[in-house]
């Protein structure tokens, strides 16, 4: 099974007419895709749904070939997510928010735990309380939880939001590195395309809810334009077909 | 089962860190020990506080069973329930390989054992505090008040479940918290007004333990009382499981 995710026409509909309508994608073992949106263009839904948060009202979603409605537990078994916010339990500590978090994962040494501290650079504060964290290190604490379990797929909704640039730097560096040395397919949304364009292998751009394109990076930019100036182009494209249609 | 396991030591030790839950443990001792040397600083007297001495364990069971174990229970399910949608923290567990249900399980499972060590301690404080305050038989009525603590546990989880089932209709654990103790408040009141309501209203039974006693009630309606326990529990799960599988976060 070379695919870890696989989406297809999924779509849900809140009660506000937005949502996700008809997505399809798929990531690969050691990919990393891209997902570019304007705000509320679905790109937390799609990943709430590939998670289980949401329930779709149509279409179907796989991790590593087994549908996550249908077998939830073995699905979600091999991914690690960070979606929306760094939240974690306040009157924990980092530590403790990550034992939760170890618990539910048999094999998963103890030892794991504070590397998984130590990676993101937050072991000096393992036993602070997370009420006094910056939303950088909460950020920070968030990376570590969503990569505690050593996951085959991480999901990663703007992983760099609250991070100063030795932050990002880092994320960057982290996800490129797991990705090429351990084979860990990521769909990283972010509004920091100029971030994207340097890690990801393949980008899909949201708008509206669809996938209005996506591609290979190096394809789609054969012109020389960056992905920002792409991307704008596209969002452009998709305002001036609906007010056409 | 390993997931349910994780998920339910995951909510004691939530719950154990809360300030407000250990505060409710710690009255579980200090209210049978103050009462006890209460009644030792006014032995001799006469009226309430002489009173207050005889039979220290059922009187505090009729006091937590009234009042302060349905305070912690919506206390504690609108700090797991509400209180984790509006601090977008209940995402945490379910993004983990663990069924929705299993966690519905384990928040429940960590609120009857709460229930279970606050009755727990309750009766071993009262227990303890009569006698080194009384003196007398330790052994005297020590079978009466096991079984009565011991019935206590099922209207106290009955109520429990119904917390939890409710809790997730508010947005805020303050709310919850607020409106369930409203709610609780006028379920006790109603049947004053309108008696016939106390046969099958569950909030008429928090003193169940009380038909325990002694010879107890008869066994026809101890089973009633039972089964009408059990089946509000019942349904009060199956509701509140079925609200948290469609809950969208």
């Amino acid at each position: 099974m070379d695919k870890a995710l696989e989406v297809e026409q999924a779509s849900k509909r809140y009660r506000n007419g937005c949502g996700v309508d008809r997505v399809s994608l798929d990531v690969s073992k050691g990919e990393i895709y891209g997902l570019i949106g304007l705000n509320g263009a679905g790109k937390t839904t799609l990943m709430k749904m590939i998670v289980g948060l949401l329930r779709p009202d149509r279409g179907e979603i796989r991790i590593f070939g087994q549908r996550v409605t249908d077998r939830f537990e073995h699905a979600i078994r091999r991914v690690g997510c960070l979606i929306e916010a760094a939240d974690a339990y306040e009157y924990l500590s980092a530590y403790d928010n990550l034992k939760l978090a170890a618990r539910f994962y048999p094999d998963l040494p103890k030892s794991r735990i504070d590397e998984a501290l130590e990676r993101v650079g937050l072991a000096p504060y393992r036993k602070e309380r997370v009420h006094g964290f910056s939303l950088g290190m909460k950020q920070r604490l968030g990376l570590a939880s969503a990569l505690l379990s050593e996951p085959q797929l991480a999901l990663l909704d703007e992983p760099a939001n609250g991070l100063d640039p030795e932050g990002m730097a880092y994320v960057r560096q982290t996800i490129r590195q797991l990705a090429r040395e351990q084979g860990i397919a990521f769909l990283v949304s972010s509004h920091l395309i100029h971030d994207l364009e340097r890690i990801a292998d393949r980008v899909g751009i949201m708008h509206g809810g669809r996938m209005i394109r996506q591609g290979k990076v190096s394809e789609l930019l054969k012109d020389g334009r960056s992905l920002e100036q792409f991307a704008v182009s596209q969002f452009q494209a998709a305002k001036e077909a609906l007010a056409y249609a | 089962m390993h997931s349910y396991y994780a998920g339910t030591l995951n909510e004691m030790e939530k719950l154990w860190k809360r300030r407000a839950a250990r505060s409710f443990l710690a009255l579980a001792i200090l209210i049978p020990t103050a009462s006890a040397l209460l009644t030792a600083f006014f032995r001799g007297g006469s009226g309430l506080l002489a009173g207050l001495g005889s039979d220290l364990p059922m009187r505090m069971l009729s006091l937590y069973t009234f009042a302060l174990i349905p305070l912690f229970l919506f206390a504690a399910a609108a700090d797991s329930f509400a209180g984790e949608t509006a601090a977008r923290t209940l995402k945490l567990m379910l993004v983990r390989p663990v069924a929705r249900s299993k966690v519905y399980a384990s928040k429940v499972t960590a609120l009857a054992a709460g229930i279970a060590l606050q009755l727990a301690l309750v009766w071993i404080a009262s227990t303890a505090a009569e006698w080194l305050v009384s003196g007398g038989d330790a052994a005297a009525g020590l079978r009466d008040s096991l079984i009565a603590y011991a019935a206590a546990f099922v209207p106290m989880t009955a109520i429990g479940l119904i917390a939890a089932f409710a809790a997730q209709g508010f947005a805020s654990g303050a709310g919850a918290m607020s409106l369930m103790l409203v709610a609780y408040a006028a379920a006790k009141a109603l049947p004053l007004a309108v008696p016939q309501i106390s046969a099958w209203s569950v909030f008429s039974y928090t003193n169940w333990h009380v038909l325990w006693i002694g010879n107890g009630a008869p066994a026809p309606k101890l089973l009633n009382a039972f089964g009408l326990l059990v089946s509000y529990g019942l349904m009060a799960y199956a509701a509140g499981w079925m609200r948290f599988e469609r809950k969208a976060l």
